[in-house]
């Protein structure tokens, strides 16, 4: 019998959108899962925590995602049990070797002609210092201090360029990202403006429930006119 | 022959009747002679539009290179106090939004309201066209045209370019000596008559609500509930659908429009509606 191949996405999520603030990495995913063009679930979350101050995030096949994230969670569990050093150290999965070991399963994938179909970003805190970094379908990484998957590299990038800075503190970046988030629920018909915020500092690693962003200005809200991300909003959560 | 024919959209009828001197049996000219609207310049304008031209919905044709604006909810039911028409205003290409705050009813005069889904190019030409020779049936027989005769100009028209790529999915509303009037008229010629129709990639989930809560005997003001509640549903499900509610009353003095309405307020409005209900 033909192997089956994945050609196509069937149940998707969207962009996901992440960057490097000063203390820490903060990530911004809606919770809308579509079907083709039909909405078809409302509130399902797309970033999880795989271990302590690891966070993993992912727009495109949802299926993929929870295969994925199964596997590494096993993994995560596996290192953190079974490998040499955790029997004299405690030792978790670090993002860093998430990102690698997840380029080397996309890279396999994607040569077997089967591929994942799933854009991921990592977001990590280790060594006293932020890690972020995405890898594509194809097995493609790059780490950078700003990242936007799918739509998000369209819309909500050249936001990010514009007003980021590696001092950002955490109110300044959580604006930013809730401006990129509303210029997506604007512009992606695949986007919701229920979205979840996930951060990952020294001293913690949270994904918040999800919320609705508020769009009562409609098409004449500030943010479709002009880009406000460092100038209000107090942050913290 | 082929080397004359431009794109410039401003000289269509001359030069339309320039080329049919040229070569009476160039392709084009076999059906009807609509004289006035220029087909795309290549061997076969249908498999070109088919190729060039994808629709949003569906994932079979993104690949192609230019993307109708296509993702729509429209819909119009009739009832005992006329006519209600009810549309969204999303407009897209692919995936991304081009805009959220489209005008898809088309006040072709005061007493015949026409509504846009397909191609919206395709749509505001024919009907402004179709306005036009409305007009002109007006001063010819002084009198107003019927929504029966007025549709038929349109499906005429859609008729006579079956096959050449044009997308447009209409209704047409009105009210004239016998009452109130809804049709229906889309791009390969088809002329429906009918109470309730819905057009467009969110017409499956619009239908549902209209054809769950439909009565004749509707108030206007449950009509207009009715229509809206209609849009809500379909911009909720249909990624291709959603901006603003914009709900259109036709009665015997002309069409009234009612109110343009953003759906994600709705959606905390009926939420609402849904706890209060929950509780008593």
């Amino acid at each position: 019998m033909a192997n089956k191949h994945t050609t196509r996405p069937i149940t998707t999520g969207t962009s996901v959108v992440g960057l490097v603030y000063d203390g820490g990495v903060l990530l911004a995913a809606d919770t809308l899962l579509s079907y083709g063009s039909m909405a078809k679930s409302f509130n399902t979350p797309r970033m999880v925590s795989i271990a302590d101050r690891v966070l993993l995030g992912a727009s495109g096949e949802y299926s993929d995602f929870q295969e994925i994230v199964s596997r590494v969670e096993a993994l995560a569990l596996a290192e953190t049990t079974q490998s040499m050093e955790s029997v004299y150290d405690e030792r978790t999965l670090s993002a860093k070797s998430l990102w690698n070991y997840l380029r080397a399963v996309m890279y396999q994938k994607r040569s077997k002609m089967n591929p994942f179909w799933n854009d991921l970003v990592v977001a990590g805190f280790e060594n006293d210092a932020p890690f972020l970094g995405v890898i594509d379908k194809l097995g493609t990484t790059l780490q950078e201090n700003l990242v936007a998957t799918g739509f998000g590299g369209y819309l909500a990038m050249p936001l990010l360029r514009e007003k980021w800075r590696p001092d950002l503190s955490e109110g300044e970046a959580r604006a930013l990202l809730e401006d990129c988030m509303k210029v997506l629920f604007y512009r992606d018909c695949r986007a919701s403006a229920r979205i979840q915020l996930a951060k990952v500092t020294k001293d913690t690693c949270i994904i918040s429930e999800p919320y609705e962003l508020d769009h009562s200005n409609g098409w004449n809200a500030p943010s479709m006119q002009r880009a406000v991300g460092d100038l209000d909003g107090d942050g913290g959560w | 022959m082929a080397a004359l024919i431009g794109n410039d959209i401003l000289d269509i009828g001359s030069r339309k009747a320039r080329r049919q001197r040229e070569d009476p049996m160039a392709p084009g000219f076999a059906f009807g002679a609509p004289g006035q609207f220029d087909i795309p310049n290549v061997a076969d304008p249908a498999a070109y539009c088919r190729s060039n031209f994808a629709s949003v919905c569906g994932t079979g044709d993104e690949d192609q290179s230019v993307k109708f604006m296509k993702g729509t909810t429209t819909l119009a039911f009739k009832f005992n106090g006329g006519v209600i028409v009810s549309v969204d205003s999303r407009s897209t290409m692919g995936a991304y939004i081009s805009s959220g705050t489209v005008k898809k009813v088309i006040e072709i005069n005061p007493f015949l309201l026409g509504t846009m889904a397909g191609g919206a190019a395709d749509c505001s030409f024919w009907e402004r066209n179709l306005g036009m020779e409305c007009r002109l049936y007006e001063l010819r027989n002084g009198r107003r045209i019927s929504v029966a005769g007025a549709s038929k100009l349109l499906a005429n028209v859609m008729s006579s370019y079956r096959g050449y790529g044009l997308s447009m999915g209409t209704m047409i509303a009105g009210w004239d000596e016998k009452g109130p009037q809804l049709y229906y008229v889309d791009d390969d010629g088809t002329r429906l008559k009918g109470k309730i129709f819905s057009v467009g990639s969110g017409s499956t989930y619009a239908y549902g609500v209209l054809d769950n809560y439909y009565r004749e005997d509707l108030t206007i003001e449950e009509a207009v509930d009715l229509g809206k509640r209609a849009i809500y549903h379909a911009a909720h499900r249909d990624a291709a659908s959603g901006g603003i509610n914009n709900l259109y009353h036709m009665t015997k003095d002309g069409f009234v429009k009612v109110h343009s309405i953003d759906v994600n307020d709705m959606h905390y409005q009926f939420a609402e509606e849904r706890a209060r209900a929950m509780q008593s």
